[in-house]
């Protein structure tokens, strides 16, 4: 897997770095100008492998980061590692068919972290989230309609048992009624009397049987209406126990989120005890803080489970389903679920096969002059070269133990051999990639502490020499340049003894920042020599850290206003340069600059004026693709306005030369700026010295339009202007398109043959009149 | 309906005008049968400099959006033949593709719009007799004392491609006083028909034009309906055909 890409988002001055591709051939350079946040970017790649984060790494408004990177990978390299069975099909499908993938880690409150899958993955695990959502949505739906029928229903119930009871009450009122005449009956009424006593029990009696008979149709209605209550009051059942879960998650969140204050309250405080002891107090706080967290998180993910099962089941009794159905249903549906993995599980799955991310910085890791046992033991990164002593122990395979040999005779003797091997390797290294023969011995001892450091007085610390055939110096004593690459070699030793099999990225704030041209252009051939192995991203000012035919491998870093320390970190790629403003591309320009020196170009004739560095690049190119063989020397000047000088130079220096410009109304003006004072207007005279290729705006428009877009800009869009208009359209910068565009030509990427008919009509007609105009 | 027959009139619009055609091209005829009321099958005809440009151009699809395709076609042939340059057929085929692909925001994505035409384009030089040819997936057949020589098209369209775009080749013939050359459309030989339903094939649409290359252009034009005609018989037209003949005097 190779990192390809990576995005910043609120880590210390950055606000968003959008996405930025890193070079292919796996080394990147940062440039940029002091504190403009090249180190940050780094930091913060560090802080996306170990989820490190410190508190001064946030921005002042406190948002958390967030860091994703992107990485090409083989099918087969995430399908090898994870249990396939617990991909979702859609993601299973989604990974088989991109070659990309992206992480991303996220911060929390409590400054802790997660990794989730990046946009391509995230999107189909959002849209699952969502179904759930609008489930969820729907059943609280239902649940407010059940709540609206069950109130309705207690209502119905209630009148009908009203009803019934005043039914009750009348029915005994008619019965006594009855039971009142019948008595009557039997006080030997008169023969009219009996008549009517007859007639009032018939009537009476009919009453009564209405009256039952409405009674027991009430006593129906009734058990009617309570077994509707009572199927509502079931379902009930389940939305009661959904409503539990969710006032106790919601506490737990709160209590999450209280000890989570707490924590970040603790963290800020970090650095500001004044005694050890205040230290390691608040040390033990923050791990109980970090314990109950952990809890809380584990307890939470439970009620959430729980949460989804009842709302689930909610949903399948909404469907019809009785309870247990629903349960059970809803429990084998969260267990399915569950099953896949979810996009921080993949996340994390797949993070275990990405590559290791090391910081090689000066401070811990260039070799000290010695360091205490105890702070490698206690594991004390904050000890001056701590790095690099424990590199340097990892590749003599030296544990804490072996300095407690009994017997000092066989210790010094087994010190002794790990010293020549170590030295062996190391003038190896230093031959091979430096191409420097210099002898020099690493040497190591144990030594214990004396009187003179009291506080240390018999504590054991291995000390480092660097001795060549004259002296036995301490590493701080001998150059930097040596120190430098005897770290580095450590690091790249100890990163290639590492057991796991991922690939590397070293991250290296200023490499070689004190030595010397030689000396730096000589890290950047150890970083060619081992790029296939590692991929190097590199800060640096240093214009001999940056190769100027690969200007592709750089990314410009620079603040949004200019010299505001506080406004935010901007990212410029290689393509976008011309964006970034003079002082951020210093390295750049005089890496072209001291180029230019060392090719010696100002010869006595035939030198050809060309308006800038673009120019140069392209006319390079073409010369190289069409094989002219007449020897011709091109002058950059810095824009067109400076040809005239330029020309006045050459010809103070009794030099020889030729001006080229092309058709832009720039180079036009200058052109009949110089026909007018150097020539008088005579085109006889100017045509011997002045090549003016008016039909060409600039350069780049010598390509046919295909040519252009499939060798020069890389672009496959439809382009129906000029090739420069379209380069100042798009704010391209000439000068790294022009630069890549010669590098693919040496390196037989573009030649004379792949180019069409009508670019090399006009590549061909352009150097005969240059070959007729030259000497 | 109504808005479909005056969007074919304004299509006949842009087309290039008959009489001045003639006066261009002395003998030649266009057989141009559209599907639906309007076609994705257009041709052009225009005068630069000492050149005369003829194109035969086939849109994907046919009907409105054919339609709306074929006229941005013409609109952009106008434009290239209006700014400075070489006049070749390649170049002019190249530059009609970058139009194409800016104008459906073409950019080589997968879920993006893939339309295109495919076209055959001449540029003559009456004074010279020489003939430049270039094709995108449309070939050019050349007829000359009733021998037919096919000059081929590069395999791509114009607009974007499946992988990469690449420089339409730039072919050139002499041609001497007789010469027919047939710019066209698959519509044609793509034509189901005939006694078993098949479609009528490129070997017998040669064969056909090589017999008839001896008659007049407007005979042959007509024998070319007639043959259409019954071949077609009570079939639906597939799609639309266009085929335009030239003879060089």
């Amino acid at each position: 897997m190779q990192l390809v890409s990576f995005r910043v988002q609120n880590f210390r001055s950055i606000v968003d770095t959008g996405w930025h591709q890193l070079a292919h051939d796996n080394i990147t350079s940062l440039i940029g100008q002091n504190e403009s946040g090249k180190t940050s970017i780094l930091e913060a790649l560090k802080a996306f492998h170990d989820g490190v984060l410190i508190e001064d790494m946030l921005r002042s408004d406190l948002s958390l980061p967030v860091i994703s990177c992107k990485f090409n990978f083989d099918v087969s390299d995430i399908e090898n590692h994870i249990d396939k069975r617990r991909l979702n099909p859609e993601i299973r499908k989604l990974i088989s068919s991109v070659e990309l993938v992206s992480l991303t880690r996220r911060w929390e409150d409590d400054m802790d972290s997660h990794m989730e899958m990046g946009d391509e993955l995230q999107e189909v695990y959002n849209e699952t989230l969502d179904q759930f959502k609008k489930r969820e949505l729907k059943v609280m739906e239902n649940l407010e309609h059940l709540n609206r029928d069950i109130a309705t229903a207690s209502k119905k119930l209630n009148k009908v048992q009203d009803e019934a009871d005043w039914t009750a009450e009348k029915l005994e009122t008619v019965r006594l009624r009855i039971n009142e005449i019948k008595r009557n009956f039997r006080k030997f009424p008169s023969k009219e009397r009996k008549v009517e006593l007859r007639k009032e029990i018939e009537l009476e009696e009919e009453m009564f049987s209405k009256l039952k008979e409405t009674l027991q149709l009430k006593i129906d209605k009734k058990e009617e209406k309570q077994d509707i209550l009572e199927a509502l009051d079931e379902k009930n059942q389940v939305s009661t126990k959904l409503k539990e879960i969710q006032e106790e998650s919601l506490e737990k969140k709160e209590a999450l989120g209280q000890v989570q204050d707490q924590l970040k309250q603790l963290v800020q405080m970090t650095g500001m005890y004044s005694t050890e002891r205040e230290q390691r107090a608040a040390e033990i706080k923050e791990e109980i803080f970090r314990t109950d967290i952990e809890k809380f998180k584990d307890e939470l993910e439970v009620l959430n489970d729980k949460q989804l099962i009842q709302l689930l089941a909610l949903e399948y009794v909404f469907e019809g389903k009785s309870i247990d159905e629903a349960l059970k249903a809803a429990r084998k549906e969260v267990d399915a679920v569950k099953e896949y993995y979810s996009s921080t599980e993949l996340a994390e799955e797949i993070f275990k096969i990405l590559p290791d991310f090391e910081m090689f910085e000066d401070f811990s890791s260039l070799l000290p002059n010695r360091i205490d046992l105890e702070d490698i033991i206690r594991a004390n990164r904050r000890a001056e070269g701590y790095k690099a002593a424990i590199n340097f122990l990892t590749i003599t395979g030296l544990e804490y133990s072996f300095f407690q040999q009994p017997s000092s005779r066989i210790l010094k003797q087994k010190i002794e051999n790990l010293n020549g091997e170590l030295t062996l390797n190391f003038q190896d290294f230093w031959r091979q990639n430096v191409g420097k023969n210099n002898k020099i011995n690493i040497n190591f001892e144990l030594s214990h502490y004396d009187h003179t450091n009291p506080e240390k007085s018999g504590k054991p610390f291995i000390e480092f020499w660097i001795k060549d055939e004259q002296e036995r110096l301490y590493p701080k004593q001998r150059s930097r340049g040596v120190r430098w690459f005897l770290s580095f070699f450590l690091e790249l030793k100890a990163t290639a003894m590492d057991k796991s099999k991922n690939h590397k990225v070293l991250l290296i704030d200023e490499p070689a920042v004190s030595l010397h041209a030689r000396a730096q252009e000589d890290v950047l051939k150890v970083f060619d020599d081992i790029k296939e192995r590692i991929q190097i991203i590199y800060t640096t000012h240093s214009p001999h850290l940056i190769d100027v035919n690969k200007l592709y491998r750089i990314l410009a870093v620079q603040r949004a206003i200019e010299d505001d320390m506080k406004s935010e970190t901007l990212v410029y790629s290689a393509r976008s340069l011309k964006s970034a403003t003079a002082d951020t591309l210093s390295p750049i320009y005089s890496t072209m600059g001291a180029r230019l020196n060392q090719q010696e170009i100002i010869k006595s004739f035939n030198n050809v004026i060309v308006k800038d560095l673009a120019t140069y690049y392209f006319m390079k190119a073409l010369v190289a693709l069409t094989g002219f063989d007449k020897e011709c020397y091109f002058l950059p000047a810095s824009g067109a306005e400076s040809i005239p000088m330029m020309v006045n130079i050459l010809m103070g220096w009794g030099i020889d030369y030729v001006i080229l410009n092309f058709g832009n109304s720039e180079e036009r003006l200058v052109h009949e700026k110089l026909m007018k004072e150097q020539y008088d207007n005579k085109i006889d005279l100017a045509s011997k010295q002045m090549l003016f290729l008016e039909d060409y705006q600039d350069t780049e428009d010598l390509f046919s339009t295909i040519d252009f877009k499939k060798y020069v800009v890389k672009v496959r869009e439809g382009i129906t202007v000029r090739n420069s208009e379209y380069l100042i359209d798009n704010n391209y910068s000439r000068a790294i398109l022009a630069s890549n565009f010669l590098q693919d030509i040496d390196s037989g990427k573009v030649s004379f043959n792949t180019l069409d008919d009508e670019t090399r009509a006009n590549l061909n007609s352009v150097i005969q009149q240059l070959s007729a105009i030259l000497k | 309906m109504a808005s479909l027959k005056y969007a074919s009139f304004i299509q006949r619009a842009v087309l290039p005008d008959q009489k001045v055609m003639e006066n261009m091209l002395n003998e030649f005829f266009i057989f141009h049968q559209p599907r639906d009321i309007v076609s994705g099958d257009f041709y052009y005809c225009s005068r630069k400099e000492d050149y005369i440009v003829v194109a035969a151009g086939d849109c994907t699809g046919h009907g409105v959006p054919g339609a709306l395709m074929s006229i941005m076609g013409i609109s952009f042939l106008n434009e290239i033949l209006s700014i400075r340059g070489p006049i070749r057929s390649s170049r002019i085929l190249n530059l009609l593709r970058e139009r194409v692909m800016k104008a459906l925001h073409q950019r080589g994505y997968e879920l993006e719009n893939k339309d295109a035409m495919d076209m055959s384009l001449c540029v003559f030089h009456p004074k010279s007799g020489e003939l430049q040819f270039s094709g995108a997936n449309n070939p050019l057949y050349h007829i000359r004392n009733k021998v037919l020589t096919e000059i081929k098209a590069d395999k791509m369209p114009v607009g974007i491609d499946a992988i990469e775009e690449n420089s339409f080749t730039n072919h050139t013939l002499q041609l001497k006083p007789g010469d027919i050359v047939y710019l066209f459309s698959d519509g044609f030989p793509d034509q189901f028909g005939g006694p078993d339903n098949k479609k009528f094939k490129y070997g017998p649409f040669r064969e056909l034009l090589i017999n008839l290359s001896d008659k007049s252009m407007e005979a042959q034009k007509k024998e070319l309906e007639r043959v259409m005609s019954e071949w077609k018989g009570d079939q639906s037209q597939v799609d639309d055909i266009l085929i335009f003949g030239i003879r060089f005097i």
